[in-house]
């Protein structure tokens, strides 16, 4: 037993919630207008999610032509991600001095690029690249869930066709029995959990990724939490896009 | 940054700025000459940094600053400027750039210089006798499409205004008695950081000057300049000189500098109280 008392028996988690429940969920949109810009190379949207104190900003290039030849596909578009994460994002300074990405930063980069790849409508863009630059700015439990939500939206924003919504939970388990959705780091750090993302807050599971020891008789109950969560985070994805678009139409007009 | 510009475009944003009438020159984004870009600030929004701001321009480009302070045993063997420039730490990171880029050494360099500057002689930083405030500035650009040096100054100096210190209870004076200095668990009070403001200006010919110019400005200038201004003590060295393009680029006409650092002087004003 951990010196935490992470699910008391009336039911509440350490911050307040009960086990079901989503972390706040905010995003916004930063376009800037600027039409006279002659040099504007790239796309300006810049997505901004805060999932309970996860702060993530991405931005999408693209779909642009390539600036290297060998990188065309005749048939399809190509989909790159990069994963920034800042020095600043724990609590405690990271006083590593390159700026070389970790290996759990490169292997999220090359899961959340497969998983998209089949996400997005390649085939819509022939002879192109799309790049997502993700940059985590605070960091508290669950980030990879937060990463893949905000990569969605942003799609969404930068109006790039995709097939589905992909929404991402990540869940937890405590003495065996109860399930906790949607962790802090302190639950991240001293219980057993996983994320689940789904397409379309429908059953079909797109990407598990499990941490650690983890009870396999309980993975069936843990795949069935994490699938309702999926999907009402689906809801709060669409109601807040709408919400934004109709702020920029306002906004333009 | 890196726009290639074809040299008939290059020539014409040359062309709609360098006339005779000064009247008729008009800059590309349709800006006055020395008006800046629009800016949005979000001050402290990130809550586990002391402090933090998030600068977005006109053009899209972001900076992003956070300030952590950390505590240092100072060590009596090291010079005041040495001493400081230990205490000051500035990390610079662009996406797309690698990390012995020139252009990231030169800017954290002369951030670094600025913060110093101000610093010496001052008591700003110290804790106790023996120990001092360490900051670790990380800079953040994202999105970036033409020279970041005065939006990230912009950002430095705001943020270095909303960075909030711990307060102390034990004494300040621990040179006979060993002692860790000992804080407020969670009361934190505003120590304002002076810091110069760096603007950069475009010069076009003898008479026109630009400040914060835009990419196809910097492509198509004769030279730029990069001067400090500080709030009360008006413009402070260093002055220096910057070129962006093989093109264009001439001397000039040293009556150019005074005309240059005295439109600083009548805006540097109004562009640290909008902050």
């Amino acid at each position: 037993m951990s010196r935490f008392e992470f699910f008391t028996s009336e039911g509440l988690r350490i911050d307040g919630r009960r086990s079901g429940e989503l972390k706040n969920f905010e995003s916004s949109i930063t376009t800037t207008s600027n039409f006279a810009n002659f040099s504007r190379s790239t796309s300006t949207n810049t997505t901004y999610l805060q999932m309970g104190q996860n702060k993530v900003l991405v931005t999408i290039n693209g779909p642009k032509e390539p600036t290297n030849r060998s990188k065309i596909d005749i048939t399809k578009a190509t989909l790159t991600t990069t994963i920034n994460i800042s020095k600043f994002s724990k609590v405690n300074r990271n006083t590593n001095k390159s700026n070389l990405p970790d290996k759990q930063t490169l292997e999220w980069e090359y899961e959340i690029t497969q998983l998209f790849s089949k996400i997005v409508v390649l085939e819509t863009y022939p002879k192109s690249t799309i790049s997502i630059n993700v940059t985590v700015l605070q960091q508290d439990g669950g980030l990879l869930s937060a990463i893949i939500n905000c990569i969605t939206t942003a799609l969404i924003n930068n109006s790039v066709q995709i097939y589905d919504i992909v929404t991402a939970v990540s869940v937890g388990i405590v003495d065996q029995k109860h399930f906790l959705l949607d962790l802090n780091h302190l639950e991240e750090q001293f219980l057993s959990s996983g994320t689940i993302a789904t397409i379309g807050g429908s059953d079909e599971v797109c990407l598990m990724r499990i941490r650690d020891k983890f009870p396999l008789d309980l993975i069936e109950e843990f795949v069935q939490v994490g699938v309702q969560g999926c999907s009402v985070l689906k809801h709060i994805i669409i109601n807040q896009v709408k919400d934004m678009n109709l702020n920029k139409l306002v906004e333009i007009q | 940054m890196n726009t290639l510009f074809s040299t008939t475009e290059k020539s014409f944003f040359r062309e709609s700025l360098i006339k005779e009438n000064i009247s008729e020159c008009l800059r590309s984004d349709g800006r006055d000459f020395q008006q800046l870009r629009t800016l949005e600030s979000y001050p402290s929004f990130l809550n586990n940094c002391n402090g933090s701001t998030r600068l977005v321009s006109q053009d899209g480009t972001e900076a992003i600053v956070s300030c952590k302070v950390q505590l240092l045993e100072n060590d009596y063997k090291l010079s005041e400027k040495n001493l400081l420039n230990k205490l000051v730490n500035i990390d610079l990171s662009i996406p797309d750039l690698d990390n012995g880029n020139k252009l990231l050494i030169q800017i954290e360099d002369s951030i670094k210089n600025n913060v110093v500057s101000q610093l010496l002689g001052t008591e700003t930083l110290k804790v106790t006798a023996k120990y001092s405030f360490q900051l670790f500035i990380d800079i953040l650009v994202i999105n970036c499409n033409s020279y970041p040096l005065g939006l990230i100054s912009l950002a430095v100096y705001a943020t270095l205004n909303n960075t909030l210190f711990p307060v102390l209870l034990s004494q300040d004076d621990d040179l006979l008695v060993e002692q860790v200095p000992q804080f407020h668990d969670h009361d934190l009070k505003l120590i304002k950081i002076p810091c110069p403001v760096t603007f950069v200006v475009a010069i076009f010919g003898e008479n026109l000057l630009l400040v914060d110019p835009s990419e196809e400005e910097l492509q198509t200038a004769d030279n730029c300049l990069i001067i400090n201004y500080v709030m009360g003590k008006k413009v402070v060295g260093p002055v220096r000189t910057i070129q962006f393009n093989d093109e264009y680029t001439k001397g000039f006409n040293p009556l150019v500098l005074s005309k240059a650092m005295k439109l600083i002087e009548s805006i540097g004003e109004e562009v640290l109280q909008a902050l």
